[in-house]
């Protein structure tokens, strides 16, 4: 496995719309900013969703967590780091960091893991050939 | 051929750690039990875990997914599959 992990950073503005009536960034739209961070990692990496749709598969996300330590208030500016985990079973994991963009503040860590399913719905149980390229590329497999 | 009683505890003992099933002991799994739902309860995630161990440390690859929800059913399940496939 390659010693660097690969991470990709993107800036989120918060919208009104986004606040709870305390001002700050109600939780459930973390889920938006997180997938923010795995669009941005997909597009620095290379790693696209329709290529895996158009081999008939699906990647759901299946377990998320999120630690909530500081808030994030309407018209500040956050950026999500996105870094990918690797693992030998078949699925995507990622980790991220939210910082405050003005002073840098870590504010939220949360994680994502995603697997593979077929049109059934059925889970695929070993990494699918372009993934396992896709991994190859960036060195995190041999 | 019927699995070993050392194969049936080091699967155990693989699961325990490739799953971080924190408190658990090899005593604490039924060898015959569900490993999912009703039984020790793990998800189609930790399935995906389990398929790893049979590839990395058995040299035994499962694909079919119907296949195998029968080959992971349970620790004997797992072992005896292992008996009858590895080379």
């Amino acid at each position: 496995m390659s010693a660097e992990l690969l991470s990709a950073i993107v800036e989120v503005s918060v919208r009104f719309s986004e606040t709870d009536p305390m001002g700050i960034v109600w939780h459930g739209n973390y889920v938006k900013y997180l997938e923010d961070g795995r669009e941005a990692f997909g597009e620095k990496y290379g790693f696209n969703y329709m290529d895996v749709y158009q081999q008939g598969l699906y990647a759901p996300v299946v377990k998320m967590d999120f630690n909530f330590k500081k808030p994030l208030m309407y018209s500040e500016k956050a950026i999500v780091e996105t870094t990918y985990i690797d693992s030998p079973a078949a699925k995507i994991q990622y980790t991220y960091k939210i910082f405050k963009k003005s002073n840098n503040e870590l504010l939220t860590t949360a994680s994502t893991t995603q697997v593979f399913v077929n049109d059934s719905g059925t889970l695929i149980l070993t990494t699918p050939p372009s993934f396992m390229e896709w991994k190859k590329k960036w060195g995190i497999v041999s | 051929m019927e699995a070993s009683e050392n194969l049936i505890l080091k699967l155990k003992r693989q699961i325990i750690e490739e799953l971080a099933l924190e408190d658990f002991e090899p005593a604490d799994i039924g060898t015959d039990e569900s490993l999912f739902d009703e039984g020790l309860g793990l998800d189609s995630i930790d399935a995906l875990s389990l398929v790893v161990i049979l590839d990395k440390d058995y040299g035994i690859q499962v694909l079919d997914p119907e296949q195998g929800k029968k080959i992971l059913y349970s620790i004997r399940t797992i072992a005896n599959y292992i008996v009858e496939n590895q080379s």
